[in-house]
């Protein structure tokens, strides 16, 4: 019988392993490969050490069980040498450091309306810089090579705030855009950077997903001229599993930078089977609505598929427009249809006169009606910054 | 399992048994063979399907049938072993449908709807899910091979061996040469499922009491009635698409098909992963568009794949002379043939067949050639990827034509894996064609060409005159598209090695970039090896290091086999089975001529065969280097493909059968404890060639070094001699 099982594991071998074996070993060969390829970052620092890019951190508390990081929601206590979700915040020696400070990974030059705004200085384009790391884990992230890493994994510029600014006068875009990842993460470097922008006349965009506490954020509406933010569903149970994150906390920044006076653009993507419940998107509209937020343009984003989430179809684009139509019809007044190029709901529409006042292919306006900040026809002011 | 109380010196006598259990036993190999292509395929779609998870599901299920045999121990125990088979047999004829069932019945379920599985889900998933079946089928096997040895009083192995074998090859044959092309996954199992019911039931008339045989009846009246009335496809294909419609289903040699409705939106997948939507300008126009625009006047195209996503309309638009549109897959053409009207143009010619093999046999020449391959994750569609393919392809191209092809990767930043990925690509392509865009978009596409090329896409849109919704000056501005090409360009690692047919390295890195979307986990696997290797390292002695190489020398080598066959001659679903097939067969041959041939093994022949397979394997890329150099008729590749195929398969037959009577004389608990370092072994073994030798390495250099091994581990054997006791 000894001889039966020989020849039963041969033949299994043959009829299985064909291409097997890998279920073991995995981790070694690739912690093998680590000691082989080393990863190139623009310092040598470890985890949790500090670099010329280190700069002690704004809003934290020390407590009995550590360093108490009070910029967002996740509300991260850091013992020695710990990091903060956000993977850019340290604990060293008792005091908390930004890890992230003058070393974007990702420095790019795009027409503002790619962020997207609609509404705040149309055609220009935006010096966008980006470090890495977030507050949030999006199963569909569509920068997790940023965002889902620390700035000591990533390659680097060296580029602190007087050489953002300068590059962006040099380049000639009249604003400076913190996006990509999550600028909140970056706010130190952010924040300094915006304020020497300001003097220098340059405004201040901020492409986020909102996840900040209140102090930090009123904070930063003093040097921020226009935000977008990225309201991901509304319902807090699919924020917790689709992005790690709550809803509170984003409704409460939509409100404050309405109260603040900076202008607001708030993004919705439409995921299937996730954020495609059409009663959802009313509810939120009317919450919108509800809190005076009706001129905020509303972009409906048209999803595809990304990251993890990458077993879904393109989100329809009749259920965009069934999603726009409820908009509407809650009370917003301008809502967007994004990610479907030559779509109508590109456009600007008067929300008195109906007309449509901007014509917009992409990024570019094929024809623009409005005259000093109000609509051609009707003479309806159309909120935004225009000019 | 049994000791060897029963051996009978000699050549193996000629055993009686009765032909009801020989039956069962062919319908226990083929069960297996025909369960293990469905669910494997099954798993990678409903997972993610690379090189790495087809390990991982394999490993799974040498594993776990290695426990099952081990738990095959007990049937010692079992006094009514007929009715112990009969009912077992009858249990595995159902849990294939059971486990294809649950498997898609709790994707959406266990995991969040549409995520990928990360790599310890998918070990842990496919481990519980494969578990009943995988031991039950292990046991199986001891309790009927001790069910043979009680009904013949003689040693059975060489017929059970035989039939078992005999079981798997027409399972094989059956199903890579019939089922797939009818029947769905669910209808090839039901037809399994008849077989085996029809078997067990005709088993159960001899030594079963009546009350088992009325067991039998209604449970295959009750599992039956809903495999044959409800259309079990139909509706777990409904769990798997949360929120469409299926309207149309279709398993075929090159993966299932499936089209979903969704509102106004048709959605196409291949392998359960999205080939395209309906209103997907942006995809159909970027495939297109950024090559199309940089020749004056196209002539001719070659569009390899990417017609379901709307490349065709695009290319019209330029008026070209001819479109040679080539796809592997007949049904995907039908799917294209059924839902669009891409393939209506008269200047559309359409090949069905092997594109690469298209490429090297064509006479055509073209100005354009678009490549839609998918991502090269496996070490099949890394062929569209390599040197040799663009070298090829470059014999086809006239003077200053333009190729493309796209990468899924961001365009904001490339993280390292990323990069390594975007690299080889750029330098591979480089070594074929003077000049390499990167034109970045929703995926990052990739120029090549001899002339120049340029990233002002939105000024050639213009002067072109071409009406496109998204590849057009309103959504491309081409300082940005500059700034961002020049950006990821100066990324790259220019001595990043080339990808190469042989030498297969992009699928290697395609592996690191997914297993970088879960940067926890690799831990877990890390600790499993380590038990692995310690198990191995402390049961290894010089016999089972022997089996351990030869089992490494079947398992690399039938990989690279069929790695070479697809390289050298193209993908051919049937021929690839038939090599597995033909491996099969030359393992039970070479195990049958081992027992009739040789009487009284010495370690003398077992070290001369573990020569033998070394010689082979030192000698295999000769043969393998002169078939890709050469110009061959196909009747030579193929006869000299089955030929080494079977030569090896029956060296290992005649090694394993040669162990396994040196050993004789251990316990049972020794052969048991053997059986699982084999598996471990074998397991280790073939990740390491799979996952990281061949691409690193490369085909050639592996084959040696299983050589090597084979080499060492018979002068060890040699060296040692005098320690081993053969058998009496």
């Amino acid at each position: 019988m000894e001889d039966r099982m020989m020849t039963k594991r041969e033949f299994m071998r043959s009829c299985l392993l064909g291409t097997c074996g890998l279920a073991v070993g995995l981790g070694q060969a690739r912690s093998l490969i680590g000691l082989l390829d080393p990863r190139v970052a623009s310092g040598s620092a470890g985890d949790d050490e500090l670099w010329k890019w280190s700069k002690e951190a704004l809003f934290y508390e020390r407590t009995d069980s550590g360093l108490h990081c009070l910029k967002c929601p996740n509300g991260c206590v850091l013992e020695e040498g710990q990091t903060g979700q956000c993977r850019n915040r340290v604990n060293y020696k008792g005091k908390m450091y930004t890890i992230a400070y003058g070393n974007p990974c990702a420095v790019h030059i795009d027409p503002i309306e790619k962020k997207p705004f609609f509404h705040f200085l149309p055609s220009t384009r935006a010096f966008s810089i980006a470090a890495a790391g977030c507050n949030l884990a999006c199963l569909n992230c569509q920068n997790w090579e940023i965002s889902q890493v620390s700035p000591k994994d990533t390659e680097n510029y060296d580029l602190m705030p007087a050489r953002v600014v300068d590059e962006c006068v040099r380049s000639g875009c009249e604003s400076i855009a913190y996006t990509y990842g999550e600028p909140t993460t970056f706010y130190e470097y952010a924040y300094d950077t915006a304020e020497l922008g300001r003097q220098k006349k340059i405004r201040n965009v901020w492409k986020s997903n909102g996840y900040i506490n209140e102090e930090p954020l009123r904070k930063l509406c003093t040097v921020i001229d226009a935000a977008d933010i990225d309201l991901k569903s509304f319902d807090d149970d699919i924020y917790v599993k689709l992005n790690g994150g709550r809803l509170a906390p984003v409704l409460r920044t939509l409100k404050v930078f309405k109260e603040e006076g900076v202008w607001l653009e708030i993004t919705n993507l439409v995921i299937p089977s996730w954020t495609d419940d059409l009663e959802m998107i009313k509810k939120m509209c009317e919450w919108l609505v509800e809190n005076g937020l009706q001129d905020c343009p509303l972009h409906l984003s048209r999803f595809n598929p990304l990251y993890k989430l990458n077993q879904l179809p393109f989100t329809p684009v009749s259920t965009l427009e069934k999603a726009r139509e409820s908009a509407v019809k809650a009370g917003l007044h301008y809502v967007y249809i994004g990610n479907v190029p030559g779509h109508w709901a590109e456009s600007t529409y008067c929300h008195k006169c109906g007309k449509m006042i901007i014509e917009r292919k992409g990024f570019a306006i094929l024809s623009n009606h409005l005259v000093k900040g109000k609509c051609g026809y009707c003479g309806a002011v159309i909120p935004g910054v225009w000019s | 399992m049994g000791g060897d109380g029963e051996h009978t010196d000699g050549a193996v006598k000629a055993v009686s048994v009765d032909w009801r259990i020989a039956a069962a036993v062919v319908a226990l190999g083929m069960t297996s063979l025909v369960t293990q292509i469905i669910l494997l395929r099954d798993f990678l779609s409903v997972f993610y399907g690379n090189e790495l998870v087809i390990g991982i599901i394999l490993g799974n299920w040498m594993v776990l049938t290695g426990i099952g045999s081990y738990v095959g121990r007990l049937s010692e125990k079992v006094e009514k072993s007929r009715e112990a088979a009969t009912l077992l047999l009858a249990l595995l004829a159902i849990l294939p449908l059971l486990t294809l069932f649950l498997l898609r019945y709790l994707r959406n379920i266990v995991f969040s709807v549409g995520t990928m599985a990360d790599i310890v889900q998918i070990l842990s998933s496919s481990f519980v899910l494969l578990l009943p079946y995988c031991v039950v089928s292990g046991a199986a096997f001891a309790l009927f091979a001790r069910l043979v040895s009680e009904e013949s009083r003689a040693h059975p192995i060489t017929s059970v061996y035989a039939w078992e074998s005999l079981g798997s090859v027409v399972g094989g044959l059956l199903f890579n040469s019939l089922l797939i092309f009818f029947l769905n996954a669910f209808q090839s199992l039901v037809i399994i499922l008849v077989i085996d019911l029809g078997v067990a039931f005709i088993l159960s008339f001899a030594g079963v009491t009546r009350r088992a045989r009325l067991l039998l009846l209604v449970v295959s009246v009750v599992v039956l009635l809903p495999a044959l009335f409800f259309n079990l496809d139909a509706v777990t294909k409904r769990f798997l698409f949360t929120g469409q419609e299926v309207a149309y289903s279709r398993d075929t040699p090159y993966g299932s098909l499936t089209v979903t409705q969704q509102a106004d939106q048709e959605n196409f997948y291949q392998n359960d992963v999205l080939l395209s939507s309906t209103n997907d300008a942006t995809t159909s126009e970027e495939s297109v568009h950024y090559a199309m625009l940089q020749r004056a006047r196209p002539g001719t195209v070659l569009l390899i794949s990417g017609a379901i996503s709307g490349a065709v309309k695009e290319i019209l638009k330029y008026g070209v002379e001819r479109i040679d549109y080539v796809e592997i897959d007949p049904w995907l053409i039908d799917l294209v043939r059924r839902y669009t009207d891409a393939l209506a143009s008269a200047r559309l010619n359409v090949v069905n067949e092997d594109p690469r093999r298209f490429i090297r046999t064509t006479a055509e020449r073209y100005d354009i050639a678009l490549i839609n391959a998918p991502e090269p994750s496996t070490a099949q569609a890394n062929r569209y990827y390599t040197a040799e393919f663009f070298r090829e392809l470059k014999t086809k191209l006239n003077p200053g034509a333009v190729i493309s092809l796209g990468l899924l990767s961001s365009t904001d930043y490339l993280s390292d894996e990323s990069r390594e990925i975007n690299s080889v690509l750029y330098n591979t392509l480089k070594s074929s064609f003077g000049n390499v865009l990167i034109v970045p978009g929703m995926r990052t596409y990739f120029l090549a060409s001899d002339s120049a090329l340029s990233i002002g896409i939105a000024q050639l849109v213009v002067a072109r005159g071409v009406k496109n919704d998204y590849v057009n000056q309103y959504y491309l501005d081409d300082q940005v598209l500059e700034q961002r090409s020049r950006s990821i360009t100066r990324t790259l690692d220019t001595s990043a090695k080339l990808n190469e047919d042989f030498t297969p390295i992009s699928y290697y890195r395609q592996v690191l970039l997914w297993l970088s979307f879960f940067q926890t986990n690799s831990w877990v696997l890390a600790i499993l090896c380590l038990i692995a290797l310690v198990f191995v390292a402390l049961n290894m002695n010089v016999i089972s290091f022997g089996v351990f190489t030869g089992g490494v020398a079947a398992s690399s080598v039938e990989i690279l086999l069929l790695l070479s066959f697809q390289i050298i001659y193209g993908y051919v679903y049937q021929m690839l089975g038939f090599i597995v097939a033909v491996f099969m067969a030359g393992l039970a041959f070479g195990a049958l001529y081992a027992r009739r041939r040789i009487s009284q093994p010495k370690v003398g022949e077992y070290v001369g065969v573990q020569f033998l397979v070394g010689a082979y394997c030192v000698l295999l890329p000769l043969a393998l280097v002169w078939l890709k150099e050469g110009a061959h008729a196909a009747l030579v590749v193929h006869a000299l493909f089955l030929l080494v195929t079977f030569a090896l398969a029956s060296l290992v037959g005649i090694e394993f059968a040669v162990a396994s009577r040196l050993r004789r004389g251990s316990v049972t608990s020794i052969a048991s404890e053997l059986y699982s370092i084999d598996l471990m072994g074998s397991a280790i073994g073939a990740f390491a060639v799979t996952s990281y030798l061949v691409p690193h390495l490369g085909i050639v250099s592996v084959s040696i070094i299983i050589g090597a091994l084979s080499f060492m581990s018979g002068t060890l054997l040699w060296w040692k001699r005098k320690k081993i006791v053969p058998s009496a």
